[in-house]
């Protein structure tokens, strides 16, 4: 079904094998596994080049068609659905390693490069990057880190978007821009002390520029890994005392480990691969569960590290704190990335995960988990809350995560009431949503101050004066 | 099984695309995807695809048949899924296809296909008389009662140039071992694995019932297959029809008779090889340890993987008839190319197959590539047999 004259000019940008208008074709860009309601794009172009895309934005401007860049197509929060139709642009094919510097520190990256591709090549060459935790092997790198993911890392070198050093960007006009110290330097190493522009482009979701390049952090590799995990024994009224909020403080600044995170005991059961309904919780398990990851290059390092904090967990014992060591066996073999977490969709029998993601100040966890168990026990889904710290701050993520049947029309309606409370509790507890959906970001445009929405409506008009870049996607 | 009865097990598909990409090697797994691109070739947009047909928000036309035939049915996909819907994905794809026939939507190579395999037994309309005119002056004899194995040697090793050569190459190694067999000749009919795959339920079931009790009239016992695709459907199709054989692959019954010492092996090939999982033979029947034993035991051979190797191999590009619709032909992204690529980059001299279409696919494709004279297509049977005493 070509045929009309956008098509035709898409075709002579891109090669006619790489653009379709064809209804089985859009559909597959038109959804993903959350309850964002799915919306059709009008046409898919496969881009393989920089100047391919300059000239798709450019097009796109001329004609006014939005467009919407995607990669991996394991997108969640409704991220690359063309809320108002026009062009999916899929770059995974442009899937190419650039650079690897081992002298400065710091990798190159195409934005078709997946998790999985990254870490195998950085592997062999005895590095790593903050891998993104919860999609597979398969899914972009990039978004992960544009978009202020979580990485594996994230306990100890911050959110996934710290770990970026330079960028190219396709702006909406079609120019081709540089962003950090490679603007100035032949090195992608450093963002400042230049002016930092990366946040013109970063966390707003594809809505001022097309990210064709982007330099991150890479760290060296160490060989052995060690857990150390305890249970929260509390109820599922209050889990999460604020004594126990301020011990998972205190061992986040302990500054030893790689990650601290913790789940609900149904989260747990959920992984375990257990079925929707779960048996009532055993009274001799805890309420949360919760693990501190550390690395080492030597065995003594290890030994040291983990005495450490298993020292800082006895001290919590010791103090009457409810808390206990629990075993991680299990847990300690499972190696990033992995497909763990993909199985949390089968719980209730039927492919659909939907989840809200916040940065909320760790003091809070303590209203913040008692409420969102409070959200999911209203409408009789297992309380699934993630819970990490990040490195050096007293804040962390706090994630609702809700697996549902998509066959199932009345837990698809479910989820998408719980996912608009979930947004209002982690609002209350001054969190910040992040990957947020539309509607989360009209709550939070709502709850902000008006000059910072004018001020980020102003930047949006200024650079995307036609709007044609990802529009609707942040409610400007 | 029609589409309907899949309903429920469709929206199994978690949508998260981990269909695209091997654990571990993380390298591309998908044929199809990879040489075309578009998401609805990878197994998450063919649930999207099903799932959209079911609730009547696409309809049937040319153009979707055609994108859900370019798929060889490697089952690469169903290694990656994580979640339950991996035990429905290749039903699905079956299914999508049987309702593609019934409603006429195949393309004019798969209808030819369909045609000439009723009419000939073969896709090539070649004549059922010459079918074991491979066999002349090998000394391998007609099937009789009694005898301990039939060799099946299916339509590539019986009609193909290069597919006699593999034949004749493990027949003359059954021979040098002393086993009982003996081949069907013209009496041979086509196994249906592709027919199968293809979604002409009607004409398999014709080709199985037929071929079960033409073995069964025989008093056959036990079958060995040239081809994996053969080896496939005869052991996990045929039972349904009544079969009650025992059926091998012959690189199975190969180093059953090496390890018995039925087969003296010399010093072979003086090279380094790498080995390609044949599709129907790995994923879809889990041996991939027996064609490497083999090549192990072949003094002179230093064996080497490539990237992607057993579960997560990478198709060739010729199952479901797709060495002879050709659908995924065409440019550097024909999945035989990106395969000599990756067997070339590890330096072997020799690609190693199991497999008749595996290796007419992979021939074509070195000389496309223009590695004929860096690198070399083998199959077992051909380096066994030149490693006889």
């Amino acid at each position: 079904m070509a045929g009309d004259k956008i098509y035709a000019l898409l075709a002579d940008i891109v090669g006619s094998e790489n653009v379709s208008n064809e209804l089985h074709t859009l559909q597959g860009y038109s959804c993903d596994p959350t309850t964002n309601p799915p919306s059709l794009p009008d046409y898919v172009v496969i881009a393989t080049t920089v100047e391919q895309i300059q000239k798709l934005v450019r097009l796109a401007n001329k004609e006014r068609i939005p467009i919407v860049p995607a990669v991996g197509m394991s997108n969640n929060g409704g991220l690359t659905i063309p809320v108002e139709g026009g062009i999916v642009l899929d770059l995974h094919k442009m899937n190419k390693i650039i650079e690897i510097n081992e002298d400065i520190g710091y990798a190159i990256v195409e934005p078709g490069v997946t998790i999985g591709q990254a870490d195998a090549e950085l592997k062999k060459r005895g590095y790593w990057v903050s891998l993104p935790v919860g999609p597979p092997g398969s899914a972009g790198l990039l978004p992960g880190y544009i978009l202020h993911g979580y990485g594996h890392l994230g306990g100890k070198f911050g959110i996934n978007s710290e770990q970026i050093t330079g960028m190219e960007v396709v702006l909406p006009d079609g120019e081709l821009v540089r962003l950090g110290g490679c603007a100035v330097s032949p090195y992608w190493f450093h963002r400042t002390p230049i002016p930092d522009l990366m946040g013109l482009i970063l966390g707003w979701q594809g809505s001022t520029g097309i990210v064709t390049k982007l330099g991150i952090n890479i760290y060296p590799r160490p060989k052995f890994k060690a857990m150390v995990g305890w249970g929260i024994f509390t109820t599922h009224e209050e889990p999460l005392p604020e004594s126990c909020a301020r011990f998972l403080i205190k061992l986040g600044r302990a500054d030893l480990t790689y990650d601290i995170s913790g789940h609900t005991w149904g989260a747990v059961q959920i992984g375990r691969g257990l079925k929707y309904p779960l048996p009532p919780k055993p009274e001799e398990e805890p309420e949360l569960y919760f693990s501190a990851t550390t690395y080492a290059f030597t065995e003594e390092e290890l030994d040291v590290k983990k005495k450490i904090i298993e020292n800082l967990v006895k001290e919590g014992i010791n103090s009457g704190l409810p808390i206990a060591t629990t075993d991680v066996t299990e847990r300690t073999k499972v190696e990033m990335p992995t497909k763990y977490a993909l199985k949390y969709s089968d719980h209730r029998g039927g492919g659909g995960l939907d989840y809200i993601g916040s940065i909320t100040p760790v003091i809070n966890w303590t209203q913040g988990i008692r409420r969102l168990n409070e959200v999911f026990d209203k409408y009789g889904f297992t309380s699934y809350i993630r819970l990490s710290i990040y490195r050096g701050t007293l804040q962390g993520m706090m994630r609702a995560i809700m697996p549902y049947n998509r066959g199932d029309e009345n837990d698809v309606e479910a989820v998408r009431k719980m996912a608009r409370e979930t947004v209002q509790v982690i609002l209350d507890c001054g969190g910040l949503i992040y990957k947020a959906p539309s509607f989360a970001c009209e709550e939070m445009w709502k709850r902000g101050d008006p000059n910072f929405l004018k001020l980020l409506k102003k930047v949006k008009q200024t650079l995307d004066p036609n709007r044609i870049m990802n529009p609707g996607r942040l409610c400007l | 099984m029609p589409l309907e009865d899949y309903r429920e097990f469709i929206h199994l598909c978690r949508l998260c695309g981990n269909c695209r990409q091997a654990d571990t090697s993380y390298l591309p797994v998908c044929p199809a995807g990879e040489r075309f691109g578009f998401d609805e070739y990878y197994s998450r947009g063919k649930a999207i695809i099903a799932q959209n047909l079911l609730d009547g928000k696409l309809d049937w036309s040319q153009s979707l048949a055609d994108v859900i035939y370019r798929c060889t049915m490697c089952g690469a996909c169903t290694e990656q899924c994580p979640v339950a819907y991996k035990d429905y994905i290749l039903k699905v794809f079956e299914a999508l296809r049987e309702e593609s026939v019934d409603r006429s939507l195949i393309s004019p190579s798969v209808k030819k296909f369909f045609e000439n395999i009723y009419l000939y037994s073969n896709p090539w309309r070649e004549l059922r008389e010459k079918r074991g005119e491979w066999s002349k002056g090998t000394g391998i004899k007609q099937y009789q009662p009694g005898d301990e194995y039939l060799y099946y040697v299916g339509c590539i090793g019986s009609y193909d140039e290069r597919g006699n050569r593999l034949a004749r190459a493990l027949g003359e190694i059954l021979l040098h071992s002393g086993l009982s067999f003996g081949i069907l000749g013209s009496e041979e009919n086509c196994d249906g694995n592709e027919v199968k795959l293809l979604g002409e339920k009607g004409l398999f079931e014709l080709l199985a019932k037929e071929n079960i009790q033409k073995f069964k009239e025989l008093g056959v016992k036990k079958i060995v297959t040239l081809s994996p695709h053969a080896y496939n459907v005869m052991k996990n199709e045929y039972p349904r029809y009544g079969a009650g054989f025992e059926v091998k692959h012959y690189v199975q019954l190969i180093r059953e008779l090496v390890r018995s010492g039925k087969i003296a092996i010399s010093e072979g090939l003086n090279a380094r090889v790498t080995y390609h999982d044949p599709c129907f033979l790995g994923r879809h029947n889990g041996e991939y340890d027996a064609p490497r034993e083999i090549l192990e035991n072949i003094p002179g051979i230093e064996l080497v993987e490539m990237g992607r190797n057993r579960e997560n191999s990478f198709c060739c590009g010729g199952g479901a008839g797709n060495f002879y619709t050709d659908f995924l032909h065409g440019g550097e992204n024909s999945p035989g190319r990106i395969r000599v690529r990756e067997a070339y980059s590890t330096g072997a001299e020799v690609l190693a197959v199991a497999c008749p279409s595996c290796m007419t696919m992979l021939e074509d494709a070195l000389k496309e590539e223009g590695l004929e004279e860096k690198l070399v297509v083998k199959d077992i049977a051909e380096i066994m047999q030149e490693a006889l005493c």
